[in-house]
């Protein structure tokens, strides 16, 4: 008999898989209880800025949900012993005995203490890969990661974990970007204000593939427009496709470019014509008065840093409502005193002090074209030619209009990828980019560089010396925090991490091999993680195996058995997308190019009913509390806030202690509480959200517990009287020096070179050393290594964990190169490689194999890798044959850079298999 | 009269290939078969290569090869310019496939799951898919402009404009880059596209007179 249609619905939702969504909102088409299409949320068309249209991710989710690899049940590992090699004889057991299991060893780490002996936590747990949201881990985020949220609470309700074991989230994310970005304009990620965006200059940003969907599709109706992109990067990636030009850069010298961009606008062009002046004088620290000793020269009595008046011919504090013309150029008789390292005071009588602007231009003076021409392999004329252009296009003087408000019009930019703003040479690539953009007057204007999520800083407030605050790690004798306290010794050493969890790649080295003076740092008891895959996605694989097989007793929420999950002793199998029950805060400036003009909270939903017994994230927390005898702490958290802000005290909505609520009681309450009692759940469920508008001059809000930074910036810096802290690094200079004092204190020498780049102009460096460094202390000979290992992402894969997605590959293998590891045809052709060939790729650590691609569009010097494969367990995946960079990779201190960062770049020679 | 056609703007393919997937997952198409490739291509030697994206969905010709080669009638040719494939006719001789300029087409030589065995959504009854959606082995396999969807136009003006009545490759395009809707309506925007942005059809030369036009990089 013929089957008939009893149900045919559409089910708004939306895909969260990673954050380059915001997230995408859609509508799962189920039809007989089976889930048929996707399709955009079209009810959303209005509020989303790229139609509510849905990425290639988003499109697999059927697939992902019916993938029969899946992990169907909790299991627990019967083979005591951990390894590669290792079956871990998996026994399927019911949810109550897994999660009594995970909560026995918990509560026994409470009754011996949090900290083990020598400060660390007992507990580590890793919240997921790059941009997975509290949202995403549901109240399960209340348990061990509350910090950072409205609730003001320091930590989970379980107390200290450490959150410094995990994937490559954090050291090789755009990290060192997060940091500098958000010191100087609140810009975790710096985007182009792509609409309004004429020149582009893009140091191997892979927007095409990482910028989601709205990123996507404003570079698209840009470059319909008109907007000149110019893209450099060592291969010609999928956004490098459509740019008007690509420049084929030699890796690593990204940054040299741009300082011998900086000498041509300020020795070689007329600055004083092409700059934004106006803006150089009162938006930015170009003219405090620097004394000799390098610090800011401050007023005696106020201890404000000192600007000369060309128009009163005198010295006046920074904000003093009577200046006229705050002067750039000049050398000026001051007296005032200065605030070193450790507030060691100088006082100055009458010394000659100049802006910090004059400093800068000496301090490029050296940087000319021909200089970095040798180094880039970039021709000096082309330097001089993009540095023109880039200014040309920066219609110095323009004003638009956003909200009624007048802001300046810079249409240009400078975005960088993570093969630059990330590790050795990012702070140089950093500062350089953002001197480039403050010289044009762009930062935070219209069509120029603008930042986009706050994870570190939190609202826009002024310092003393009148910059944005930012919450560094103390440094101050007395202050500084040592031992550190966490595994990756981020308190102690990384002073730009303030308010930053991790993780860090350094951990898993420093878990086996402890460096000199070092309190050594434990294996922790408990390991919990969540949607990440550290054996593929950290560097170093190696490493991060010898300390897996260590660790007694490892719990992971598990999509399907993994490389990592291949050591772990519980699997706990959560829901997936098209069947799990969240709500989340969307739209604002949330992820990514995200720049939409409502915020509001949405609501994903099951679509279908559970194929497996999995369970909802947040039940597994509310079972967990229980089971710990925390369910009393973990309602009153909720009542707090702790989960996106919603505090739920003292309203009709308030959790009773003893209680154990669903996720839907939960969220329900959560809806109710958003819409003052008008809208439960179940309204929520029907139209997917609730949105108002999102201002984009205002002040931003603190939405769903995180600060959202408005659109542009410059409308509340100018309310509150803040200036871009550029192009001077004083407060670097100062806690690089007493960063410096403490470390030396303690005996420890091997942060040197990390402390080094903490100055108030940043020096040039060769960074490309490093790596050689690396090769000599393996006792290798680097000359050895010619060829230099890059990797690249695919949308398919950015993000997300959907490697054992087969439509995915399907897909992305359509790309140039397939995913495999590709190179130049005349290089192959040397060394008698063949397109489709099996090679290996060997550094001076370690070996990979894989299949080769060959292609025109690679220098020739470089092997590229598509991030990130190299799967030996994960279903499907683990046929693949594509090498993964991170299994040549060491975690090494001296590819670190001051943020904690290294750079996914290696050293390697290539040879047929 | 009216007659379907497509506008694709290659200035703004970034060769993401969501309408692949989107058009697949929409249409139970088998692994190994795309009805709406994007081809990903380099041209040049280095440092002087490009590299560019070119969609090539069936370009539903006006004279097409396809359709002239067919032994049984088992492609049909619409009022509205749409091709189709009467998998009930069709005996799977491959003519077609090697017929079609654009590689538009392929036999479905055999039944494979993605994951080697069929998950729900592959088990999804035929007969309550679209006729075109009901694969069968043996036979060939094409693009249809999501003719069911289409013809839930109630009026031709609904046609690219209305999600409903619009192809899934269009409704899914993150970079807007497609365009849908009548080639006979000077009014439309297609025509409009095509008009005003010098849109060109691939192969022009043969003869097909295909119904998808490009605008330029």
């Amino acid at each position: 008999m013929a089957e008939k249609i009893w149900e045919d619905k559409l089910i708004p939702t939306y895909c969260q898989q990673c954050n380059a969504g915001c997230p995408d909102l859609l509508k799962v088409h189920v039809v007989n209880g089976v889930a048929v299409g996707i399709e955009p949320n079209w009810d959303m068309a209005k509020i989303h800025p790229a139609d509510a249209k849905v990425c290639v991710k988003a499109y697999g989710l059927i697939q992902k949900n019916y993938n029969p690899n899946r992990v169907k049940a909790p299991m627990k590992r019967t083979n005591p012993k951990k390894g590669k090699d290792e079956d871990p004889g998996w026994v399927e057991i019911s949810w109550d005995e897994a999660l009594n299991m995970l909560a026995e060893r918990l509560k026994k780490v409470r009754e011996k203490g949090l900290l083990d002996e020598n400060g660390y936590p007992r507990v580590a747990f890793h919240e997921g890969g790059a941009g997975t949201s509290a949202s995403i881990l549901g109240t399960f985020f209340v348990l061990f990661c509350a910090k950072g949220h409205a609730s003001g609470s320091p930590q989970g309700i379980f107390g200290p974990v450490d959150m410094t074991l995990g994937g490559g989230k954090g050291v090789k994310c755009n990290h060192t970007e997060h940091l500098l970005g958000e010191l100087w304009h609140k810009a975790f990620i710096s985007m182009s204000d792509t609409p309004n965006t004429r020149y582009l200059l893009s140091f191997g940003r892979n927007d095409n593939a990482t910028n989601g969907v709205v990123g996507v599709r404003r570079h698209s109706e840009a470059r319909a427009r008109g907007m000149k992109r110019v893209q450099l990067e060592p291969h010609l990636s999928v956004t490098g496709a459509t740019a008007d030009e690509w420049i084929p850069i030699k890796p690593g010298t990204d940054h040299t470019f741009l300082y011998a961009m900086v000498h041509t606008i300020l020795h070689e062009l007329d600055w004083r014509k092409m700059c934004d002046v106006p803006f150089l004088k009162k938006m930015t620290n170009s003219p405090y008065l620097v004394a000799p000793n390098g610090y800011f020269l401050r007023d005696k009595a106020t201890r404000k840093p000192l600007i000369w008046d060309s128009a009163d011919n005198r010295a006046k504090v920074f904000d003093a409502p009577d200046i006229k013309d705050p002067a750039i150029e000049g050398e000026f008789t001051v007296s005032g005193i200065t605030i070193g390292a450790d507030d060691n005071i100088e006082e100055f009588a009458d010394i000659k002090a100049t802006p910090s602007f004059v400093l800068l231009i000496e301090h490029v003076r050296e940087f000319t074209p021909e200089w970095a021409a040798k180094e880039c392999d970039v021709t000096a004329g082309t330097i001089r030619r993009i540095t023109g252009e880039f200014f040309e296009n920066a219609m110095v003087g323009a004003t638009a209009k956003v909200e009624g408000e007048e802001l300046p019009l810079r249409p240009v930019a400078i975005t960088q990828g993570l093969g630059v703003n990330c590790g050795r040479g990012a702070i140089q690539a950093l500062w350089t980019k953002h001197v480039l953009e403050m010289l044009a007057g762009s930062i935070e204007a219209v069509g120029g560089d603008v930042g986009v999520v706050v994870l570190i800083s939190g609202p826009v407030e002024r310092s003393e010396d009148g910059f944005l605050t930012y919450p560094f790690h103390p440094t101050k004798k007395g202050q500084w925090k040592f031992p550190p306290g966490k595994r990756d010794g981020v308190p102690s050493l990384l002073p730009l991490c303030g308010g930053f969890d991790g993780p860090y790649h350094l951990v898993w080295r420093w878990l086996v091999e402890t460096p000199e003076n070092w309190p050594k740092p434990s294996i922790p008891e408990v390991f919990i993680s969540f949607k990440s895959n550290p054996l593929i996605s950290q560097f170093d694989t190696p490493m991060v195996m010898e300390v897996l097989k260590q660790i007694p007793f490892y719990a992971t929420f598990a999509y399907t058995v993994d490389e990592t999950a291949w050591f772990a002793d519980l699997l706990l199998p959560e829901d997936q997308e098209l069947e799990t029950l969240h709500i989340f805060p969307c739209g604002a400036t949330n992820e990514r190019e995200n720049f939409w003009e409502y915020s509001g909270i949405i609501v994903k939903q099951p679509a279908v009913k559970r194929s497996f017994n999995t369970m909802n994230i947040s039940d597994i927390a509310t079972e967990l509390s229980a089971k710990m005898g925390l369910l009393a702490e973990y309602n009153e958290a909720l009542n707090n806030g702790a989960y996106l802000g919603m505090k739920l005290k003292g309203t009709p909505y308030e959790l009773k202690a003893d209680v154990k609520y669903t996720a839907e009681e939960q969220y329900d309450r959560m809806c109710k509480l958003v819409t003052r009692g008008e809208h439960g759940l179940d309204w929520f469920k029907e139209t997917g959200g609730i949105f108002h508008p999102f201002q984009k001059t205002g002040d931003g809000e603190v939405h769903g517990g995180f600060y959202m930074r408005p659109w542009y910036l410059i409308p509340a810096m100018r309310r509150k009287g803040i200036r871009f802290e550029l192009p001077y690094q004083e407060r670097l200079k100062r806690i690089g020096e007493e960063l410096g004092a403490r470390v030396h204190e303690k005996g420890i020498y091997w942060w040197d070179s990390q402390i080094e780049e903490y100055q108030a102009l940043i020096h040039w460096q060769d960074t490309n050393k490093f790596l050689d460094q690396v090769a000599v202390r393996l006792n290798k000979n680097p000359e050895d290594y010619p060829l230099w290992l890059l990797t690249t992402h695919a949308m398919q894969y950015a993000w997300s964990s959907n490697v054992g997605v087969p439509i995915m590959m399907e897909s992305s293998s359509r790309s140039v190169g397939g995913n495999w590891a590709q190179m130049n045809w005349k290089t192959a052709e040397k060394l008698g490689i063949r397109d489709g060939d099996d090679i290996w790729i060997e550094s001076a650590y370690d070996r990979v194999k894989g299949r080769v691609s060959l292609r025109q569009g690679v220098r020739p010097d470089c092997v590229v890798t598509v991030g990130s494969f190299g799967q030996w367990v994960t279903p499907y995946a683990r046929d693949f044959n594509i090498a993964n960079l991170n299994h040549v990779s060491p975690a090494a201190v001296e590819l670190t850079d001051e943020g904690g960062a290294s750079k996914n770049h290696m050293k390697v020679r290539v040879y047929k298999a | 009269m009216t007659r379907l056609g497509m506008v694709i703007n290659l200035k703004k393919c970034v060769g993401c290939h969501t309408c692949t997937v989107a058009c697949k997952v929409d249409n139970f198409v088998p692994p190994g078969i795309f009805w709406n490739d994007v081809y990903d291509y380099e041209v040049g030697e280095y440092p002087n290569v490009t590299r560019s994206f070119l969609p090539v969905p069936c370009q539903h010709c006006k004279s097409p090869a396809c359709k002239d080669v067919c032994p049984t009638g088992a492609t049909v040719q619409r009022e509205d310019g749409i091709v189709y494939v009467d998998y009930d006719k069709c005996l799977g001789c491959g003519y077609c496939e090697v017929a079609c300029p654009y590689r538009a087409r392929r036999i479905y030589r055999e039944k494979t799951y993605y994951f080697g065995q069929p998950t729900p959504y592959e088990q999804f009854p035929a007969e309550l898919r679209a006729p075109y959606q009901r694969h069968k082995v043996g036979t060939a396999s094409k693009c249809t402009f999501c003719m069911a969807k289409v013809d839930k136009a109630t009026d031709r003006s609904e046609i690219g404009v209305k999600p409903d009545a619009t192809p899934t490759c269009v409704n899914s395009c993150i970079a807007k880059a497609r365009y849908f809707g009548d080639l006979d309506d000077p009014q439309s925007e297609v025509s409009r596209l095509i008009r005003e942005r010098k849109g060109f059809r691939l192969l022009e030369e043969l003869g097909t007179d295909p119904s998808v036009y490009y605008l330029p990089r």
